[in-house]
């Protein structure tokens, strides 16, 4: 084996991925290589390095200091998400407002009688001045007159 | 490190702020690590951290809880890192790398400063695509396929650059050379 394929399976190892086999060679060249030795102390010395993590200068409060602001952040969004939507909800009352202000301030009424309905057309059909051309009939009204069947004509309005 | 209780990323998940303290608990330490070898220096690492788990709690509702929560949470937190250093680089660098002022005033606490300002140096030398697949690997002790994952590499790729990355650094760390041909 030479010193550069070593080298690789020194750092392989330190890595955690050589296989048995090839370590076994690897074993076997650093029995004979003094270089290599050398190499596999240096290798030692990166891997400590790297593993030295340094994180004892985290703040003991840390992790509440995060949650603060993750919570605060978040109330934030919320906030923002409820200013975005107030222009929304003022233009759909508004629209509601148009939609249903007719119930609020028509006169008609759904409590009419037949009979004053029928008042009334009289009444505007003399106003509109057809109320001599028209022919009143005594005769009482029945579905049954314009085709409609009993067993259907009791489930229509009277 | 050990094994997250997996209750945790579900909760966190659902916007449980309890479970992002035991969360921030538990990585704290590896992702104060990573900021630390990434960026350099201990000021830059602080701030990375604490914005690594607000922004991960920003983003939660990203995570998928029917998968494994570290690939998902250090990609996340590379992807910080990355942006760190290409914000960095649009700055004056005297700005950015002097180390952070650390309150240590013992002589041991001198040498052990000096120490990681000397691994820092020599990890800033090399590419960000070693140095992340590194502290991947000792910072956060990964295994190779959940660096695969975090990164969106295939196990060999993994192995190619944390082998060259090792070499690399050893050369900078131990040897002083420069990489500047090879890597």
């Amino acid at each position: 084996m030479k010193c550069t394929e070593a080298e690789h399976l020194i750092a392989e190892r330190v890595l955690g991925f050589v296989s048995v086999e090839r370590e076994k060679e690897l074993e076997e060249h650093l029995a004979v290589c003094s270089h290599c030795r050398q190499e596999v102390e240096r290798y030692f010395i990166v891997e400590d390095a790297l593993r030295a993590g340094g994180s004892e200068q985290i703040q003991p409060d840390f992790a509440d200091r995060v949650v603060s602001l993750a919570g605060s952040a978040n109330n934030r969004k919320s906030f923002r998400l409820l200013k975005l939507s107030a222009p929304s909800l003022a233009a759909a009352a508004v629209l509601l407002a148009i939609v249903i202000s007719p119930v609020f301030f028509s006169n008609d009424s759904n409590d009419m009688t037949r009979l004053e309905v029928l008042e009334a057309y009289a009444e505007d059909m003399e106003v509109l001045g057809i109320g001599e051309n028209a022919t009143v009939s005594d005769a009482e009204f029945g579905y049954e007159n314009y085709g409609v069947s009993d067993k259907v004509s009791e489930y229509l309005v009277q | 490190m050990g094994d997250i209780d997996p209750e945790i990323p579900e909760r966190f998940h659902d916007g449980d702020l309890e479970a992002l303290h035991e969360m921030v608990e538990h990585y704290q330490g590896s992702i104060f690590g990573i900021g630390l070898k990434l960026l350099g220096t201990v000021d830059d690492a602080k701030d990375y951290s604490q914005d690594v788990f607000v922004h991960a709690y920003e983003k939660r509702q990203k995570y998928d809880p029917g998968r494994p929560f570290e690939p998902w949470f250090y990609k996340l937190a590379l992807n910080l890192g990355r942006e760190r250093l290409r914000k960095r680089r649009e700055i004056p660098k005297s700005d950015a790398m002097p180390v952070g002022i650390v309150e240590e005033t013992a002589e041991r606490g001198l040498m052990e400063r000096e120490q990681r300002e000397h691994v820092q140096n020599a990890l800033q030398k090399l590419k960000p695509k070693y140095r992340e697949c590194l502290v991947l690997r000792f910072e956060s002790d990964m295994q190779l396929h959940e660096i695969a994952q975090t990164l969106g590499l295939s196990l060999g790729a993994v192995k190619t650059r944390l082998r060259r990355g090792l070499m690399a650094f050893k050369e900078v760390y131990v040897e002083g050379g420069n990489l500047n041909e090879m890597y």
